[in-house]
């Protein structure tokens, strides 16, 4: 039970510095999971990521699930995606009364614009972390590369290259498996 | 009324890959083109408001619909019926991730699947910055927090607050002088 509490709080706790979501979460999924706590690693959060992004939910609750079912089997799973949404459930029902005059006080929409400066400097970060663990040889730079030049220039779906990715993982290893 | 919410979000869940965008277009088909229960402004409005504020985006933005609908239980049964479908999903992919984690193809696999969520975020992160800064001096505030955090070890929750004063601070001065220059 105490282990449940200690997932639905930890994951409260991400949900609630979270401004967006996404992609924005991954600094604050590397710092509370991996530095803190050491529930899961650098390359385990990639794979999230990467399985979240093929499958039906937003990376949010995904993480959140994947990470509390490794934990606590099922109830894990639950609590800790619960855990995500809470904070939502709590600031919007605080703020529903004022909410509409929120939307209207223009200086707040400015302070976020230099919180943005900020959260994309944070993902930046973590990408650079992610790159270091992901990209370690000249196979998965090759990939890094190919993907980096997909998804600039062409519109395609996640899904795609993480597909294509992981068959390109498996050729190498098809390849690298007959030269020796 | 409940049940319907629960039942659409449910469906919405279902259809959703990644970030939260393709919900809002759902909304944007159902509620706002077939219902006529929503107008566009109201649900850009629910957006931005969604995602500025703290919790995930699309947490706020159901919460945020169903509050507007049916009060508290109405914002609940929106998030629980968004989250129940990807919820089941991936506990049934857990496992077998667990199961299949240290086979040979399926670690290779992973191998190259990894090295593309990088560039992925990268290439989006990108597209953040161009839609994040408005006015020129947010590249440097950008520059500014890039020295702090990497190279001074400056704690996020300082950039955060700076950032939000930065911010403020440059966008009102330019709006001023846009309505000077008028």
């Amino acid at each position: 039970m105490g282990k449940l509490f200690e997932l639905f709080f930890t994951f409260a706790r991400i949900g609630a510095v979270t401004f967006g979501g996404g992609y924005a979460m991954l600094p604050i999924l590397q710092y509370e999971l991996v530095r803190k706590r050491n529930w899961t690693t650098d390359e385990d959060l990639a794979d999230y990521f990467a399985i979240g992004q093929c499958t039906p939910g937003v990376i949010a609750v995904n993480v959140a699930t994947f990470i509390g079912r490794k934990r606590a089997g099922i109830f894990g799973g639950i609590f800790a995606t619960l855990g995500v949404v809470f904070p939502s459930l709590v600031i919007i029902s605080l703020l529903a009364g004022v909410i509409q005059i929120y939307a209207e006080i223009h200086w707040v929409k400015h302070a976020f614009a230099g919180i943005r400066a900020c959260v994309c400097v944070l993902i930046f970060n973590a990408v650079y972390k992610l790159w270091r663990k992901s990209v370690i040889d000249i196979y998965t730079l090759g990939i890094y590369l190919a993907i980096l030049a997909g998804s600039v220039f062409l519109n395609l779906s996640p899904v795609i290259f993480v597909l294509i990715s992981g068959i390109a993982g498996v050729i190498v290893n098809v390849w690298k498996v007959k030269k020796s | 009324m409940l049940k319907k919410l629960y039942c659409e979000f449910l469906r919405f869940g279902c259809f959703t890959f990644g970030g939260g965008w393709s919900i809002v277009a759902q909304m944007n088909e159902l509620y706002v083109k077939q219902e006529k229960i929503l107008t566009n402004e109201e649900l850009l409005d629910i957006t931005s408001i969604g995602r500025s504020l703290p919790g995930t985006m699309i947490g706020n933005i159901a919460m945020l619909f169903g509050y507007r609908m049916r009060g508290f239980f109405g914002g609940v049964a929106c998030v629980f019926g968004m989250i129940t479908a990807p919820m089941i999903v991936l506990i049934l992919i857990t496992t077998f991730y667990s199961m299949f984690q240290d086979n040979v193809w399926v670690a290779s696999a992973m191998k190259g699947v990894r090295a593309a969520v990088a560039p992925v975020i990268l290439s989006a992160l990108m597209a953040m910055l161009h839609s994040a800064f408005k006015f020129p001096p947010c590249y440097l505030v950008a520059l500014l927090m890039f020295g702090l955090y990497f190279f001074a070890g400056v704690s996020c929750v300082w950039l955060v607050i700076f950032g939000a004063i930065l911010g403020l601070v440059i966008c009102e001065y330019y709006e001023k002088k846009v309505k000077r220059d008028d």
